[in-house]
């Protein structure tokens, strides 16, 4: 379990937006602003958070689907950032993507079966009949499917289909981008169930995006909760949930509806005040001060960083400063480095 | 008059054997076959249900707003005891917007991108109160001040495309009261919202009703809504109820094994737990019998033969099931 697939060091993805005006000038918007993560093969890393926060932009770019502005990415010990075209391409085998829209992710002149061997010649593999039959049937659909059309599929279904695609090539990495929020809640669990039978069956390692912790909770060994582009806290899932340590997990946890009358009453939920701020013109200091009951003056000056406040537990929040913290002037060093 | 007494304890709408079918190629599709329901002022109830179950056209059909071609609307739907669905297109429109409002699922076209959102907010209030322009727009500020959009004054002016999803599905729903509504629908209002929005949502629509005093039907698939703020939940598959009861006996004790199945999906998932299999069926020429029994894993014979009524097994708790009925006796 301890063996790391992928490590992602102080990546940083800028896009550019458009200008107000004819002469203003472009702005920029720091979708992934510093995020470090390592992933162990065959855990599942939750990155849950609200639109905007840039989760799925970071799913894209752990992928390189996206190019970041700097940082480094390894997987397997490869800097994935140094590869070129075609090493990337044989390298796109061994880490895949399932994006939200099961329906629009699938070529909708293709037949299931269609989809899948394009899949596989693009990777200059033999896409022969029997392969597709056997992808399938890993997903949990019999060979009646092979020549639907994915407008003649349920959400449910399509989305087995783009799971069965990403796993065909047996990869070790599939980062998951909201791949439940479309489907009603009894599809939901089936394809939870699923992904979890998957994993268990090929020990493969998952990045879980969405924005529902309830969801996250559920299938992730740890979790990073993702606030205006950066991590506020990561951590083992259970610990995490149960006792949340940065003001806006806790938030986020406490707005998440459980199915219990007794315990949720709408006068009763407790919310986040305001919208998430603009990432093109972040707040100074920490991100999530001005709505943050426990914010102090210091908080809308400087910045935390991630303290490590217990092993694999780190929360980007003064509240939780280790108490032996070295002076200021020495930390901010050791932050830079 | 006696109006007065019997008012409070009249539902303010209700809603008797209702069915709307479409004409499709394969058949007729029976998207509502026998809904009944009734709301009283003060009460909030939640109409849960899959893709399909019939629950959004349900919201429609009272509303008049079902017009595909071929489109069959039958039953009742008593509004004060009036039958919308026997009105004229004009009364219709009368009431329409002013008695009883909708607010739509999706805050990105619910609202017209080419209008001010003030405009948009102040339309019922010129059409059904005949309000000019300069007063249509301070009511306007303030229903946008009353639930929650900072600085109305200047952002009366801007469009929708200036404002966020939740803010979006503030200024709908500021609409949709703009007339005080005695009934109030909203198909959906959360679900494309981020949780810390929906919890706002939910929030301004409870305190909203509170303070109109009427009647709110959500309808949602997200049981965590309906837990938080349902008085009365109605679980929908396939165009029929299947179970009906206040909230917390639905949850505490909830008896169809649709509804079942859907609780523990939502609640659990872990290990050792078994989802519902297969997906709802679509309602055209559906065989008789239970339309569920494909997906449960209790169905016998009784189950194919003919489809369970709905039938009562507490004060105020339905279910259509043979077995639980069975076993109730």
């Amino acid at each position: 379990m301890t063996e790391v697939l992928l490590e992602a060091r102080n990546l940083v993805k800028t896009f550019k937006v458009g200008s107000r005006g004819l002469f203003g000038r472009t702005r920029s918007l720091r979708a992934v602003d510093g995020v470090s993560l390592t992933l162990r093969r065959g855990e599942t890393l939750g990155v849950v958070g609200e639109s905007g926060c840039g989760k799925s932009t970071l799913g894209r770019v752990l992928l390189r689907l996206i190019e970041p502005d700097s940082g480094a990415l390894r997987l397997n010990g490869r800097d994935l950032l140094a590869l070129n075209a075609s090493d990337l391409r044989d390298m796109r085998r061994h880490m895949q993507m399932v994006f939200q829209d099961p329906v629009g992710s699938l070529n909708p002149r293709m037949t299931v079966e269609q989809n899948l061997a394009d899949t596989l010649r693009f990777h200059r593999l033999a896409s022969e009949r029997s392969v597709v039959i056997e992808a399938l049937r890993e997903i949990g659909l019999s060979d009646a499917y092979l020549d639907r059309y994915p407008h003649e599929m349920s959400g449910g279904q399509a989305q087995r289909v783009a799971i069965a695609r990403a796993l065909i090539f047996n990869p070790e990495l599939i980062v998951l981008d909201e791949p439940v929020s479309a489907l009603d809640v009894s599809i939901r669990a089936q394809i939870l169930k699923l992904l979890a039978e998957l994993r268990a069956r090929h020990r493969i390692t998952y990045v879980f995006i969405s924005h529902d912790i309830g969801v996250v909770r559920r299938i992730s060994d740890r979790i990073a909760v993702l606030y205006l582009g950066k991590i506020a806290e990561i951590g083992d899932a259970a610990p995490l949930a149960a006792n949340p340590l940065h003001p806006y997990s806790q938030a986020l946890l406490r707005s998440a509806l459980v199915a219990d009358p007794r315990r949720n009453r709408v006068a009763s939920l407790s919310v986040i005040e305001g919208d998430l701020p603009s990432p093109i013109d972040p707040p100074a200091g920490c991100r999530f001060h001005a709505r943050c009951v426990h914010a102090t003056d210091r908080c809308a000056r400087e910045e935390p960083p991630l303290f490590d406040v217990a092993p694999g537990r780190s929360v980007a929040c003064f509240l939780h400063e280790p108490t032996d913290a070295p002076q200021e002037q020495t930390r901010k060093e050791l932050v830079g480095s | 008059m006696t109006a007065l007494a019997s008012a409070e304890e009249l539902p303010l709408l209700d809603v008797k054997n209702l069915r709307v079918s479409f004409h499709t190629a394969e058949g007729r599709l029976r998207a509502v076959d026998g809904v009944s329901f009734s709301v009283r002022a003060g009460r909030v109830l939640c109409i849960v249900g899959e893709s399909g179950s019939g629950k959004s056209v349900t919201a429609q059909a009272i509303l008049r707003l079902v017009d595909a071609a071929g489109a069959q609307v039958a039953g009742q739907a008593l509004y004060r005891g009036r039958d919308l669905l026997q009105l004229s297109e004009t009364e219709m429109e009368g009431l329409r917007g002013d008695r009883i409002s909708l607010v739509f699922q999706n805050p990105m076209t619910g609202l017209n991108p080419a209008f001010p959102v003030g405009e948009q907010v102040a339309e019922g209030l010129r059409l059904h109160q005949g309000l000019g322009r300069r007063a249509a727009r301070a009511r306007a500020i303030e229903l946008l001040a009353q639930v929650g959009i900072p600085h109305p004054e200047s952002r009366c002016d801007d469009y929708p495309h200036q404002f966020s999803g939740g803010m979006r599905q503030r200024i709908l729903i500021a609409g949709a009261i703009a007339c005080e509504p005695d009934v109030l629908i909203a198909d959906e209002p959360t679900t494309a919202l981020d949780v810390s929005v929906q919890a706002q949502i939910l929030k301004l629509l409870k305190s909203l009703q509170q303070e109109l005093e009427n009647a709110l039907v959500l309808i949602t698939h997200d049981l965590g809504v309906v837990a938080a703020i349902a008085d009365d939940v109605m679980v929908m598959y396939a165009g029929r109820v299947v179970e009906q009861a206040p909230t917390e006996i639905l949850f505490d004790k909830p008896l169809h094994p649709y509804t079942l199945g859907l609780l523990s999906a939502y609640n659990d998932g872990g290990q050792g737990f078994e989802p519902i299999p297969g997906q709802p069926p679509v309602p055209i020429d559906l065989p008789p019998g239970c339309a569920f029994r494909d997906r449960c894993s209790r169905a016998t014979d009784a189950c194919a033969a003919e489809a369970p009524a709905l039938r009562a097994v507490a004060t105020a708790h339905v279910v259509a099931c043979h077995l639980v009925v069975g076993a109730a006796q």
